[in-house]
């Protein structure tokens, strides 16, 4: 086997693509993932985000490229990189015959953890993930929420150092949506965390790295504040105190005649502008703002939310 | 002792290339694929080669088989070493032309299957059908048999050896082990010829398979004995292995892996399989069907007169009846285990892979360290305990009325009854298992598994093979129900073993190459 120390990240894929007779699910994918960061993969359904974790995973086969989970290859058909992740299906299906806790351990024995170990780690990650009280139900009565839940659960049981999450949300009501997000992000910096969603708040809320599939391509990747950074508009919101119409109509006038002006936009003293000279506009606004006499209340410029951003790259 | 060294020999022939498949398997990670690409590429050859030899000898270019000397002897050797040549380095040319990857451990790997299917069908399966026709031959007269002076000489001389010194059967195994290694070493000649494109090297192995095979069939028919006969082929071998080993030694992939022991896991999955029997109650549905056909099948037998008798109609006709005995009670269970158990197997075994992947829970615990091929030995493995505990059951219930019935009972005959019964399960269950592995959903998974079924049943009517497919465990289970002792047939259980063994890594290819 040829193992891959990517100096760059803990998950890394090179050239990664797979087609389906003429559709091409995934192309060319070259990805790292830092250490210790929670990276939220984005896409619309069809992007192809869970053929990359199904490739990541072995799940499926790739049909060129290669990937490397902790610097193990997961593309030739070994099965040596598997303790070094977890990871949780899109639809996690379990032997309904089972209990929870009878499913923990058979994954631990999987795993050949070491039995003291193996049952604190059950009782450790079923109450992290709320199903403590259901240990010993039978998993064919458990809701999907509660299956969401396990097979959180059986990706975390043996402390990997990579999580791999298919939609790990998308299931649960707002409650335990809330609850696995911050377990998340107290996972951050201890285990990278690689999640496909389409919750874009969610992304938003846990995210430090983010990368944007569309259509089997990968648009964009960076970290979170670059990436709303780069997208940022050129636009600034300004809100005075007095509701004086005719002042800030005076206010409007003035801006219109400024030549690094686009375009102005006023609704009841709130005021939108788009600049198009940016360094001028930092210099010039707020002095032509003071000016007018009136009492300032809001001034800020836009920052773009990471839904516009998703929406414009993947139009 | 002789039944020892029979076993003794099919187990080392058939399970030698299984094991060094697994070496090369776990430490290069070569696909199981080529190793039955390997056996098929052998099982092409021959259905060219052998009609091929047929037509020459008919043809008068060779001799047919008996003993040979002077120059038809040396002319059916080099023809005959030029046909096996021709067929089998064609046909692995041929593989390594529409080979994708083609890296040395590959032509390892192709070696092996080539190698390892010859092994198992003519070290294995024809020195168990051959050990069971000199069995049946003790005690036999064979100056009665209608043969020529030359072959009653050599059926003579075979015998004696056989019966008085059953340990040179070993010599069978060390002869398959020395052709293993020059398939493997012809293999990687014609794989060199390909990935270097020099044509002249496929008619280098072609020359050297016919050497070979000459020489063989020359020392055969020249009254050496067996050692004698191995070190000739050994020595003749060597040139070539050695030239194999040195090109191994240089283009090897420099990192091999080092695998943690895999039993853990095994016996994490081995466990989960049986938990599941028990808890979806499968163990209790074939345990009943056992017991209830083990408690019926002599209470049948020997009661039917009296139920045909009951019945008016037919009233008439109970006293053609012949009075029953402890023959008709075995006769009937073998007859409803074979019917039923049939379709029992089927509907237990198609789902095993298919339903998983159907559910999706073979994905949640394949990409986890668990190898694909415990996922689905563990599954055969569990059957195979369910099927066992099932036919032991049954066979106590079925012993003891028919004890109850029909007064004491040998033990010894019904006890190999069940035994060939447990082979004839495990064949269908392997065959129905590799069907399940084919199939994306467990319904196709059935149809696979039915189409492996029938061919298994088509087998059993061609001449020569038919007596080697799985009916003939049953024919022969049926003759010590009948007789006690009978013709045995070794041969079909050594089939019988060589055809688990093939599905189970047929399936573990398919799992191998299977998006899950």
């Amino acid at each position: 086997m040829e193992n891959h120390m990517s100096p760059e990240g803990v998950i890394s894929c090179r050239s990664l693509s797979r087609s389906f007779g003429e559709i091409k699910a995934l192309e060319n994918l070259n990805l790292d993932v830092p250490a210790g960061s929670v990276f939220g993969f984005l896409g619309r359904n069809g992007a192809g985000k869970t053929t990359t974790m199904r490739l990541l995973t072995g799940l499926a086969f790739p049909t060129t490229g290669r990937a490397w989970i902790a610097g193990i290859e997961t593309t030739n058909g070994s099965s040596a990189s598997r303790a070094v992740y977890g990871y949780l299906p899109q639809e996690p299906a379990f032997y309904g015959w089972m209990t929870a806790e009878e499913f923990l351990d058979y994954v631990g024995r999987i795993f050949d953890m070491e039995s003291v170990r193996k049952h604190y780690r059950i009782e450790q990650v079923l109450d992290q993930v709320g199903l403590a009280e259901s240990s010993r139900r039978k998993i064919s009565g458990f809701s999907g929420g509660m299956k969401q839940r396990l097979g959180i659960a059986q990706a975390m049981l043996h402390e990997p150092p990579v999580l791999i999450l298919d939609e790990p949300t998308s299931a649960l009501d707002p409650a335990g949506r809330s609850e696995l997000l911050d377990l998340l992000v107290e996972l951050k910096g201890k285990v990278t965390v690689f999640f496909s969603s389409h919750i874009l708040a969610d992304v938003d809320r846990i995210c430090d790295h983010i990368a944007v599939l569309h259509e089997g391509k990968l648009l964009e990747v960076a970290a979170r504040e670059d990436l709303l950074a780069r997208y940022a508009t050129d636009a600034v919101e300004i809100q005075f105190v007095d509701s004086d119409s005719e002042a800030c109509s005076t206010f409007v006038r003035k801006l219109q005649q400024e030549k690094w002006i686009e375009s102005v936009v006023e609704v009841s003293c709130s005021i939108r502008i788009l600049v198009s000279d940016r360094e001028t506009a930092e210099v010039q606004l707020p002095k032509l703002a003071v000016d007018s006499g009136l009492l300032l209340k809001r001034y800020n410029w836009v920052q773009p939310s990471l839904e516009e951003v998703f929406l414009e790259m993947s139009q | 002792m002789v039944a020892f060294y029979t076993i003794i020999i099919v187990l080392l022939t058939v399970f030698s290339p299984v094991l060094a498949g697994i070496w090369l398997h776990r430490r290069f990670v070569v696909p199981w694929r080529i190793f039955l690409l390997g056996a098929l590429v052998f099982i092409l050859s021959q259905v060219v080669h052998i009609p091929l030899n047929h037509l020459l000898e008919d043809w008068g270019v060779m001799a047919r088989q008996g003993a040979l000397t002077g120059p038809v002897l040396w002319r059916t050797a080099l023809v005959g070493g030029l046909t096996a040549g021709l067929c089998e380095e064609l046909a692995r040319l041929v593989s390594f032309i529409f080979m994708k990857k083609r890296k040395i451990e590959d032509g390892l790997m192709l070696g092996i299957g080539h190698g390892g299917i010859e092994s198992m069908v003519f070290g294995g399966v024809l020195t168990a059908a051959a050990a069971g026709a000199l069995l049946d031959l003790r005690g036999v007269d064979i100056q009665t048999l209608e043969m020529t002076q030359t072959q009653l000489q050599i059926l003579e001389l075979q015998m004696d050896v056989f019966l008085n010194q059953p340990w040179t059967l070993i010599f069978t195994w060390v002869e398959r082990v020395i052709a293993m290694f020059l398939h493997v070493s012809l293999s990687i000649l014609v794989w060199k010829a390909v990935v270097e494109r020099k044509p002249a090297l496929v008619l280098l192995a072609v020359a050297y398979h016919m050497a070979v095979d000459a020489v063989v069939i020359v020392v055969a028919n020249s009254g050496w004995v067996h050692y004698q006969a191995n070190l000739a082929f050994l020595l003749v071998s060597l040139p070539l292995v050695f030239w194999a080993l040195r090109n191994w030694l240089q283009q090897k992939p420099a990192v091999g892996i080092f695998h943690k022991s895999s039993a853990p896991v095994f016996i994490a999955a081995f466990r989960k399989e049986i938990l599941g029997q028990i808890r979806t109650k499968r163990f209790l549905i074939v345990l009943s069907i056992f017991a209830g056909f083990g408690i019926l099948s002599p209470l049948l037998a020997r009661f039917m007169p009296e139920i045909i008798g009951s019945i008016e109609e037919a009233r008439d006709f109970a006293h053609l009846i012949p009075v029953p005995t402890a023959a008709d009670s075995y006769g009937q269970y073998i007859k409803n285990l074979s019917q039923f158990g049939f379709i029992l197997v089927l509907l237990l075994g198609m789902g095993a892979v298919a339903g998983e992947q159907e559910h999706g829970t073979a994905a949640m615990i394949l990409s986890k360290p668990m190898p694909r091929w415990i996922f689905v030995f563990s599954k055969l493995l569990a059957q195979a305990l369910v099927y066992f505990t099932g036919l032991l059951t049954s066979a106590v219930f079925t012993f003891g009325y028919t004890w109850i019935l029909f007064g004491p009972q040998d033990a010894g005959p019904f006890i190999l009854i069940n035994l060939l019964l447990f082979l004839w399960l495990l064949t269908y269950a392997g065959v129905t298992l590799a069907g399940s592995t084919l199939g994306r959903t467990s319904a196709a998974a059935a149809g696979f598994g039915m189409g492996g079924m029938v061919l298994l049943l088509v087998m059993g009517s061609i001449p020569m093979l038919g007596q080697l497919a799985p009916g003939g465990l049953i024919a022969w289970a049926n003759q010590l129900a009948w007789s006690g002792t009978g013709s045995m047939n070794p041969g079909a259980a050594a089939m019988a073993l060589v055809l688990i063994v093939m599905s189970m890594l047929g399936s573990i290819a398919v799992m191998e190459k299977k998006e899950i």
